[in-house]
């Protein structure tokens, strides 16, 4: 293997932290599940570290896999996730609403949190997922 | 929208990496910009999407370059209020498909709020000594903007 200059060893102590970053909160995720926090921190680092590889591409071996996982992890979790930001949003319209918008909100509302529901499983397998444990 | 390759093969040395990767990701939203000012919730959505790249590519290098810190805070907060848009938009499809007539004109209402705030926070990041003058200075780009 050749040696590293300056930049590759720059580059991949960069995204080794965002690395650690997301396994940390997928280890807390994995010892107590609680959607609502944990599904929102997973998502938001493994984008930054999807972000950190994309940049840094070039200097970063296995940047492909590693982008395709935490892709995968954004994905499988991105029902829940919507899910609660709508319903939080609608809640907060209903507060002003007349009568007749409430009905249309509670109808939406429901329906969100069903979806919601259905997709917990594939948000907690996902953070279970040996497949998408992120390693060099 | 993807995210454009940036070549670091040649860089010679950090400073000069995060310059490029700086000035590819700033170029980005200031080619999505234009989307502030039209109503269609696609490029809306570039826009936010370009404006995250750029903000976790300054976070990223935060230790190195601290005076991109309010350029850090501002694409902050523009992407929360083009996150909520974005979020409106998702709502108007809901409401379209169950007929809810009341709650798309308050999910409308609310979009275009946030549309005009972020419009203003945009416009005055490029203000003299604004959010965005260290990255203008490190860049060389948005200059015509300010």
């Amino acid at each position: 293997m050749p040696p590293r200059d300056d930049v590759t060893a720059w580059a991949m102590a960069l995204v080794r932290r965002r690395m650690g970053a997301l396994a940390a909160v997928r280890a807390k995720a994995r010892r107590r599940w609680k959607a609502g926090r944990h599904v929102h921190e997973l998502r938001t680092n493994a984008r930054r570290l999807r972000a950190a590889v994309e940049d840094l591409r070039t200097r970063v071996p296995g940047a492909q896999a590693l982008i395709d996982a935490s892709k995968e992890l954004g994905k499988r979790t991105g029902k829940v996730r919507d899910a609660h930001v709508l319903i939080d949003k609608l809640q907060h319209y209903r507060h002003f609403a007349l009568p007749a918008e409430r009905s249309e909100i509670d109808v939406i509302c429901r329906d969100l949190r069903k979806a919601g529901k259905a997709a917990q499983k594939s948000a907690q397998a996902a953070v279970a997922d040996a497949r998408l444990e992120l390693r060099w | 929208m993807k995210a454009r390759p940036i070549p670091l093969q040649d860089v010679r040395g950090p400073q000069d990496a995060m310059r490029r990767i700086l000035s590819v990701r700033f170029a980005e939203v200031l080619a999505q910009a234009p989307a502030l000012s039209q109503p269609r919730p696609e490029p809306l959505h570039d826009l936010r999407i370009a404006c995250k790249r750029l903000r976790y590519a300054v976070e990223l290098f935060a230790d190195a370059l601290p005076e991109c810190k309010s350029a850090e805070r501002r694409l902050s907060q523009l992407q929360d209020e083009l996150g909520e848009a974005h979020d409106c938009d998702v709502l108007l499809q809901f409401a379209k498909q169950s007929g809810a007539q009341h709650l798309a004109k308050r999910v409308l209402r609310d979009r275009e709020r946030r549309v005009k705030r972020a419009a203003n926070l945009w416009e005055r990041a490029f203000a003299r000594k604004g959010a965005f003058s260290s990255l203008i200075g490190l860049t060389g780009l948005g200059a015509a903007l300010t």
